[in-house]
């Protein structure tokens, strides 16, 4: 009997085994399309921070970004719009969204973008390696407003053969102080040239001047945009009546100078001291304004000879956003939009984001290619808080006004510090 | 005649949906949302204040007296030169088509070319204008960045640029279209030229010269390009019209309720000019 049960149980098991199986068929779905509209707004500086070949302009930028992502994420259909910031690209998202009409993805300029924060999404912390303090430079109120693409610290290149040729001390290291500088200020005009070129022309990039006067990172308290204060006003109005001694020694009085014509100056070898690598240069040696790129170091603005150096308060100088109304009744567009913005930041898209002026916020996007002094100096000085508060084209140009008011000798320093900050305390209330 | 008029309304439709759409309704919401503290984010009912408000700045009137400025800068030297060079230009006819492709060129560069050029031209350190200065024993002037001369280095830009080519070509224009028998009559009965020019071309020229200078007047309100493009209206707001006033207002500042009030007040003054201009015309003529 147990034989028999046995043999039955083996041929039960026979037969299953024989059974032809029944192959699961796998049927791939190739998700649904899904359109994120990419809305960026260059700032005009393009071709040196991203040497790539085919993208000489703002909109080859667009272009390129669209390729690269959908061939990585093939049912993503970017949509990219290009703004030229300084070209009305202000105007035409302040339009847009009048309208209604969001873009998904949004990356600016880390001023201009917050001043879009209460429309964006609170993005999820991410797990790339953002470097020290740049996600809390773009938390307003507890959320996660952006993602920082790249910042700024506030340097200057020098350009080392005209001071030398002027006679000047070059200094050892990246910091100097005013006398320093003073001096060869003097020298620099004697040989036809200057030091440096303070502007406060409207919308000219003045806030980084603002940054650059030592004061800037107290002028919010931190975590509050309702209230802002001259931490360190005292140090910021002698550091402008200092700026202000210089006046002989500039090429022009700065209530009628923009960042254009300090860029010409400084890529054209008049002026020692500028924001632009030596990758400009190449355009004046090409023209036979110059005979070669000079050699250029990268100094901080001098410090008053009172302190021990001067305090590095970083910006974000690029970042990206989600509009909120643009995505949410829409989980999955939601879901992809939060993934591209995060790639943006990355080492695929930005792998030569490391311009002086901007470099990268993602430390694996680093490859030893940030200077160390910038890395260094970095501890005498943190992020901006306050810069997210938003507001910073009317910061900007309640800032230029006052300049204007202090160079023309209508108001001092303080008054002008002051008012400023009354002024702007204002519109953000 | 009810067939025809209702023809005449379906011809008429396709501009009457254009202006509604394009002039009306946005000309009704301007006024609508002048009644609101309006950002981006937000908006809020607040009656006449935005009316107050700007009555009560200093800004405001600042800029009133910038846009009287404009006016005594602008009209009537937009008025009068214009004239003359019409009247010379077409007192040679050999030359006339050249020196009006002259004239109109800077209509054809564009605003953003003529405001690069007058920006070296007003250049303190290598501007041409001070070079020419300098050669006559005038030291360096900021014509820019001084707010003693902003208006008046903005004023000219935009009647060397803009009244002279236009204007001269309108005058150009009315001149051409005079009747040739009236003149060749005064000549006949011994009108020298100063005569001729006085008496039958200036009074003939009037509805010219009256369109010439409501626009004008308009445009002292309205200059944008220029303040915007050579020294975003500064100083201190020296060289500010009333048109860059509501653009920074709106766009820079983005208090878009202010900015729609401040556009009322401009249309009430400039429509206000405007009837009065025409009323005058239609008394003289």
């Amino acid at each position: 009997m147990r034989k028999i049960i046995f043999l039955l149980v083996a041929l039960v098991l026979l037969v299953s085994a024989c059974k032809p199986k029944v192959v699961e068929k796998v049927i791939y779905q190739e998700p649904e399309k899904i359109m994120i509209e990419y809305y960026a707004e260059i700032n005009g500086a393009l071709p040196s921070y991203a040497p790539i070949p085919g993208v000489e302009t703002e909109g080859d930028w667009g272009k390129y970004v669209e390729k690269l992502y959908e061939a990585r994420v093939p049912y993503v259909d970017i949509v990219p719009t290009v703004a030229v910031y300084e070209g009305g690209g202000t105007e035409q998202l302040s339009v847009r969204i009048a309208a209604g009409r969001y873009p998904t993805v949004y990356e600016a300029y880390g001023g201009r973008i917050f001043s879009y924060s209460p429309m964006f999404l609170d993005l999820p912390k991410p797990d790339a390696p953002f470097a020290p303090g740049t996600l809390d430079a773009c938390t307003v109120n507890g959320k996660l407003v952006a993602y920082p693409i790249g910042f700024w610290p506030g340097w200057s290149y020098a350009n080392v053969t005209l001071m030398k040729a002027a006679g000047c001390a070059i200094p050892t290291g990246t910091q100097w102080n005013t006398d320093a500088a003073t001096l060869c200020a003097k020298k620099l005009y004697d040989y036809g040239a200057y030091l440096f070129q303070p502007f406060a022309l409207k919308q000219s990039g003045q806030h980084q001047h603002w940054i650059m006067m030592n004061g800037g990172a107290e002028m919010f308290e931190a975590g509050n945009c309702a209230h802002t204060t001259w931490g360190e006003g005292t140090y910021t109005e002698r550091y402008l009546d200092w700026l202000k001694s210089l006046l002989p020694y500039y090429e022009n009085n700065p209530t009628n100078f923009d960042s254009e014509e300090w860029y010409k100056l400084f890529i054209s070898g008049k002026t020692a001291l500028g924001w632009w690598d030596e990758s400009y240069f190449q355009q004046s040696v090409e023209d036979g304004t110059l005979k070669e790129v000079p050699e250029l170091k990268i100094l901080a603005m001098p410090h008053l000879p009172d302190v021990e150096a001067t305090r590095i308060s970083s910006i974000v100088a690029t970042a990206v956003a989600v509009f909120e109304p643009a995505v949410k009744d829409d989980e999955r567009l939601k879901e992809e939009a939060i993934k591209f913005a995060l790639w943006l930041t990355g080492p695929e898209v930005n792998y030569d984001y490391h311009w002086l002026g901007n470099p990268s916020a993602r430390q694996d996007v680093w490859k030893g290619n940030i200077p160390p002094e910038v890395l260094k100096d970095m501890q005498y000085g943190d992020f901006n808080q306050g810069f997210n508060c938003g507001k910073f084209n009317e910061a900007r140009s309640i800032w230029a006004e006052e300049m204007q008011a202090f160079w023309l000798d209508q108001k001092t320093a303080r008054q002008a510090l002051d008012s400023f900050v009354a002024r702007y305390d204002e519109i953000l209330r | 005649m009810k067939h025809r008029r209702r023809w005449g309304w379906i011809f008429l439709s396709p501009t009457l949906v254009l202006f509604l759409t394009l002039f009306i309704i946005p000309l009704g919401y301007t006024f609508y949302l002048s009644f609101f503290d309006a950002n981006l984010f937000q908006s809020s009912f607040v009656g006449l204040g935005n009316y107050l408000s700007l009555v009560e700045s200093s800004l405001f009137r600042q800029i009133i007296w910038n846009t009287v400025k404009y006016f005594l800068f602008i009209v009537p030297v937009s008025v009068i030169l214009p004239l003359i060079l019409a009247l010379l230009i077409t007192e040679a006819p050999r030359f006339s088509s050249l020196f009006r492709t002259i004239f109109y060129l800077p209509v054809i560069i564009g605003g953003l070319v003529i405001a690069s050029i007058w920006k070296w031209i007003f250049n303190p350190t290598y501007g041409l204008l001070n070079w020419l200065l300098s050669l006559v024993g005038v030291s360096k002037l900021s014509w820019l960045g001084n707010p003693d001369f902003s208006l008046i280095s903005i004023s000219i830009v935009f009647v060397v640029a803009c009244a002279l080519s236009n204007f001269t070509l309108i005058y150009c224009a009315a001149i051409t279209s005079l009747s040739k028998e009236l003149i060749e009559a005064a000549k006949l009965d011994g009108a020298g030229t100063f005569q001729l020019v006085k008496s039958i071309v200036i009074p003939l020229l009037k509805p010219a010269v009256h369109y010439i200078m409501l626009t004008s007047i308009l445009t002292t309100f309205n200059i944008w390009a220029f303040p915007k493009l050579l020294t975003e209206g500064g100083p201190l707001h020296s060289s500010a019209s009333f048109g860059y006033w509501i653009y920074e207002t709106g766009f820079i500042y983005q208090r878009y309720g202010l900015a729609s009030a401040q556009a009322v007040m401009m249309l009430f003054l400039t429509v206000g000019f405007g009837v009065v201009l025409l009323r005058t015309q239609y008394d003289i003529t």
